[in-house]
């Protein structure tokens, strides 16, 4: 009995021990997901931006990259509300390597970005 | 400091809520623990929409959380006049031995899988809902058209759970949705282990651990982050805690069945057929029996009025029901090409990843074990029925919408299933009965 009793916890030690360490690997910045690279990359929106506000969305990369990225920035930019169509305010995201999005009409509030996604953040010209 | 209140709150919630099932059948020992963590799952969940909704602060919300189980503790004690304070135990160290092994086995792959955000629909959907609902000022801008693509339509149970961690942390850390699908992981194989040995049906018990710790596609689904496991351990639930009420000891599981099958609406719009199938099932095989009915649809009530009030006040149309058809209805019913195609893809999933199914209803099936009248293979039965008619009637590409969510469906009734099966097989086995473990 004393076995029993004594090889349980050895076996709850380890599921925990095995668990807790899985954890610390995934909360470390080497585990990061594109999400995580995003809430880094537009951390400067977030501060520009009130967090009620409306912004449009565009992208110069393909229609599922498109996708994968408006819901991934939803994601990071919420409780603001990021529609995939053209609005007053608009973020824009680029890849460096493709042609980037004409917005004439547009100025911009804020940028930054870095080797492998960049950022605008524009306002319709008065 | 809220995290810690936050712990506190939940700890004791849990313990609270398992010591009241308890005191209600004694016999059930460890049992009671997952249907403790099915019930806390619901409050947290019922109680952080509510919150939100009568903008009500969170250390409220915590209070709450201790102080209901509470008052339904003393109210129990006061009626029953027992003022005995226990927890649920385990009277076999065997058998938690050979759980925590299968444990062990389950959180090896699980580990090796898991990843930060899941995987699509996790960040598209669930957890970017729960990020909205951790804004108490700003939450309802989640209702917008604008954010259609996320189906702002979806019930809230896990955005709720998650916003709940979040709060509780004070930050939208990707590790709370990890941890929630960790747990739920986990307490599936426990359910259907404790479900099986409370009958002393041990080698059953093993093969069922077995199964879910070798499982790759069940593991790949509980680790991806959706609330198709939490959907899953919902049902699994409800049929554990009816299989309960034919021991006929507690007779408040009526009531909490009605809560667990009433809330998995709550999870995702898929339990809405399944809350539907089962209480027409429970009305069918308890008609006679006005008392049992009326403690079920007691129990179901909040969690309905919750829907109703989500559905009516917030929740845009649904893309499936109200996709605006009319005509074009009657020709998606009358191609055949159509019903080939679901058949197709029903055997061909069946086969593929849920085969251990299929072998336990063939060995049924061999040794002529009657099994088609009973209300668990009325609700299967509907319930499968149930998912032909959507793909039927979709407004999507057929193939598509097969090939996206199959799996998923399948996924819902499969523990259930496993459990069902293995507890059929074992009741007509006498050699699987054990008392030595």
């Amino acid at each position: 009995m004393r076995f029993l009793y004594l090889a349980s916890t050895v076996l709850l030690v380890s599921i925990i021990w095995l668990t807790i360490n899985k954890y610390r690997d995934l909360a470390s910045p080497g585990a990061y997901t594109e999400p995580d690279h995003l809430e880094e990359l537009l951390a400067d929106v977030k501060k520009k931006l009130p967090p009620g506000a409306s912004l449009g969305m565009k992208a110069n990369v393909a229609p599922d990259r498109v996708d994968m990225l408006y819901f991934k920035s939803t994601l990071v930019l919420a409780p603001m509300v990021v529609e995939l169509a053209e609005r007053d305010t608009m973020l824009i995201l680029e890849e460096p390597g493709l042609p980037p999005l004409a917005l004439d009409n547009y100025e911009r509030i804020v940028s930054g970005g870095n080797q492998e996604l960049t950022y605008r953040v524009v306002h319709l010209k008065r | 400091m809220l995290i810690f209140a936050c712990i506190a709150a939940t700890v004791i919630a849990f313990i609270e809520v398992s010591s009241f099932l308890h005191k209600g059948d004694r016999s059930r020992g460890g049992l009671s623990y997952p249907f403790a963590f099915a019930l806390l799952l619901a409050l947290v969940g019922y109680s952080y929409y509510l919150s939100l909704v009568a903008s009500i602060p969170y250390p409220l919300v915590l209070a709450g959380l201790v102080v209901v189980p509470g008052i339904a503790l003393a109210l129990y004690a006061v009626r029953h006049h027992d003022r005995s304070w226990s927890l649920p135990t385990f009277e076999r160290p065997g058998r938690v031995l050979l759980l925590l092994v299968g444990l062990l086995a389950a959180t090896l792959p699980f580990n090796k899988q898991i990843y930060r955000w899941g995987d699509w629909d996790a960040w598209a959907i669930w957890n970017l809902h729960a990020k909205y609902l951790f804004y108490p000022e700003y939450w309802t801008n989640l209702f917008t058209n604008k954010l259609v693509k996320t189906h702002p339509d979806y019930p809230l149970m896990l955005p709720s759970l998650v916003a709940y961690m979040w709060r509780g942390v004070e930050t939208a850390t990707p590790l709370a949705p990890m941890i929630l699908a960790h747990l739920v992981y986990f307490a599936i194989p426990v359910t259907v282990f404790l479900g099986l040995t409370r009958f002393n049906y041990v080698f059953p018990a093993v093969v069922a651990l077995c199964v879910f710790a070798l499982d790759t596609k069940f593991i790949e689904i509980a680790r991806s982050q959706y609330s198709d496991t939490l959907l899953a351990f919902f049902i699994l639930i409800a049929f554990v805690m009816y299989k309960e009420t034919q021991q006929g000891i507690d007779r408040r599981l009526f009531f909490l069945l009605g809560f667990i099958a009433g809330s998995t609406t709550w999870v995702k719009n898929e339990g809405a057929l399944f809350f539907l199938t089962f209480s027409f099932a429970v009305l069918c095989f308890h008609f006679r029996n006005f008392r049992t009915i009326l403690h079920y649809a007691a129990g179901a009530l909040l969690p309905f009025l919750i829907l109703v009030h989500f559905k009516v006040v917030y929740a845009p149309a649904n893309d499936l029901i109200h996709a605006g058809r009319g005509t074009d209805l009657l020709d998606l019913i009358v191609n055949p090409d159509r019903y080939g195609l679901i058949i197709t893809y029903f055997f061909r999933t069946g086969f593929t990843y849920y085969s251990v199914v299929l072998v336990l209803l063939t060995l049924l099936l061999i040794r002529k074990i009657a099994f088609v009248k009973s209300l668990p293979m009325l609700v299967v039965g509907l319930l499968l029925s149930g998912y032909f008619v959507i793909y039927l009637t979709t407004p999507n590409d057929l193939e598509w919408h097969l090939s996206q969510s199959i799996e998923r469906l399948f996924h819902h009734i499969y523990p259930a299933c496993l459990y069902l099966l293995l507890l059929k097989v074992s009741t007509h086995s006498p050699g699987f009965k054990t008392v030595i473990v």
